[in-house]
């Protein structure tokens, strides 16, 4: 059982490797739209650093959806996902598996990049290292999330755009939590609070996304 | 009917019971159209199935 | 076993088409009747009999609709899920179409609490919105709405569709208490809880009353208005029927 999970997750760490634009571009798209801020408002320093947090969060979150077609596409389109569905190991198991996988493409390269874009933005070094936590505890969430999303729409026509409007409204609490986090550390509070809440809500998403991603996958291969 | 004057907010409290009248109606009025239609368009097509349409040829 | 064996029944009989089309046919009358009577009399005690507020004046009337809407918004919410889980489960169809028959009179109930409880803020507290974690999760309960609504009609086959739309229903479902419980658990400009806390409501039996019945009327209406909406999807997908054909004669 965990022999087939290891499979998946390394052959999808393959695939993306051998396609290195599946995990260049959702970073271009965050590195380029992250740069529109200043280049739109001018070098307004003290405005920057109060929106940075905000505008992070918000562009990482948006480079997580658009990145979130490859993980389920071509293996719909050749039919392994088929095959993987007639697997003795549940469905839900091994779409973990490729969720993983996908944060491990997306999720993290965007992480190890913040901390540049943040200083693009004068963020101060307190602020980077609780936006990184968030962004931590955050990112898996939003892969989850994103997971249930791209199941029900992957055998869709126009499924990106309805995509956004499934899962942008289910995005909401982790951006709150997220950046008020950032702004309770801003003022000098603690953020405990607000990091137990994104905690919580990542072992609420790891533990019953998988069963909604399956039972969505089951349904777009009809 | 000075019981129905509400002073200064008679435009925010008639504006919000408008408002709950029209989405009430509009949850009655929409199916009952759509029934009509239905209806018109169930007994159009057993015509026709049973009739023949009108073609000639 | 018997009373078990006679509920099954009841339950197997309400899921066929024909039956169910005749059952609700009979009681839409009286459901809307009561609707209407309900409505009147809440209207009535809620606009001229209950009294001013000591602190909020005339504008707190907007409760007896915004309360119930909100309340409703939510209500309807959960019948959809549930529903959506029994048609996942058993493939009922009938529980299909009442699920997405819930969608858009939810969709209207949760417009109209939002917009209501705009109404009322403007006066009250001098603002039309408030990013709150009340009326955000209320905002996201529309969208949610939306999103049932938009993938059920990108999807070809109506039964795949109802199958999809019940996860995301399922889904969904996360946002409810998050709306029920925002107010204890946040600071939020919206007021805290004064009807549902399991104390004695801390609300005037002058203005409970009419909310009360408010709340009764418009949950009556809305299983009339699903009522309507059902029965229409059944003569539509049941149209080539017997039933139908002999249905349509004796009209």
């Amino acid at each position: 059982m965990f022999n087939a999970w290891l499979q998946i997750f390394q052959r999808d760490l393959l695939i993306a490797f051998r396609r290195r634009s599946e995990i260049i571009h959702p970073l271009i798209f965050f590195v380029m739209v992250i740069s529109f801020f200043p280049l739109a408002i001018g070098d307004d320093k003290v405005l920057l650093q109060k929106i940075a947090p905000a505008i992070l969060w918000v562009t990482a979150l948006l480079a997580t959806m658009l990145s979130l077609d490859n993980l389920f596409r071509s293996d719909f389109e050749d039919g392994s996902l088929e095959q993987m569905t007639l697997l003795k190991t549940p469905l839900s198991f091994l779409v973990t598996a490729k969720v993983a996988a996908h944060w491990f493409i997306t999720g993290l390269p965007l992480i190890l990049i913040t901390p540049l874009l943040a200083v693009l933005l004068y963020l101060p070094s307190e602020s980077i290292s609780m936006l990184l936590l968030t962004l931590l505890l955050g990112t898996p969430t939003l892969s989850l999330i994103g997971a249930v999303g791209i199941a029900l729409t992957v055998g869709l026509r126009q499924g990106g755009v309805i995509l956004s409007l499934l899962i942008l409204p289910l995005y909401i609490p982790v951006l709150i939590f997220a950046t008020l986090a950032m702004q309770n550390v801003e003022q000098g509070f603690s953020a405990e609070a607000q990091i137990a809440m994104m905690m919580a809500i990542l072992v609420l998403a790891i533990t019953l996304s998988p069963f909604a991603i399956a039972a969505a996958l089951k349904v777009s291969l009809n | 009917m000075e019981a129905l004057d509400f002073g200064k907010y008679n435009l925010y409290i008639w504006a919000s019971y408008g408002l709950t009248f029209l989405v009430l109606a509009w949850n009655v009025v929409i199916p009952w159209f759509e029934k009509k239609k239905l209806i018109k368009s169930i007994k159009r097509r057993n015509y026709l199935n049973n009739n023949g349409s009108n073609d000639t040829e | 076993m018997d009373i078990f064996a006679s509920i099954s029944r009841l339950y197997h009989q309400l899921a066929s088409p024909p039956y169910f089309y005749r059952i609700s046919g009979l009681w839409l009358p009286y459901i809307m009747g009561i609707f209407v009577v309900l409505l009147i009399y809440g209207l009535y005690s809620g606009l001229i009999l209950a009294p001013t507020d000591y602190e909020q004046g005339e504008a707190y009337r907007i409760i007896f609709v915004h309360v119930p809407a909100a309340w409703m918004s939510m209500f309807v919410y959960m019948v959809m899920a549930v529903t959506g889980a029994i048609a996942l489960i058993w493939r009922l169809k009938l529980a299909e179409i009442v699920m997405i028959s819930c969608a858009p009179i939810g969709a209207s109930f949760t417009f109209l609490a939002l917009v209501t409880g705009s109404i009322w803020g403007k006066p009250m507290w001098n603002t039309w919105w408030v990013w709150d974690a009340r009326l955000t999760s209320e905002l996201l309960l529309l969208f949610l709405y939306f999103g049932v609504m938009a993938l059920y009609n990108a999807i070809e086959d109506r039964r795949t569709a109802a199958r999809a739309v019940a996860i995301l229903a399922i889904v969904g479902v996360v946002n409810i208490p998050i709306i029920h419980y925002s107010v204890e658990w946040w600071n939020t400009l919206h007021q805290g809880p004064t009807v549902t806390k399991f104390d004695k409501p801390s609300i005037h039996l002058s203005m409970l009353i009419p909310l009360l019945v408010m709340a009764v009327a418009f949950k009556l209406f809305f299983i009339g208005s699903l009522f309507m909406r059902v029965r229409n999807e059944l003569l539509a997908r049941e149209q080539k029927s017997k039933w139908v054909t002999a249905l349509l004669e004796s009209k």
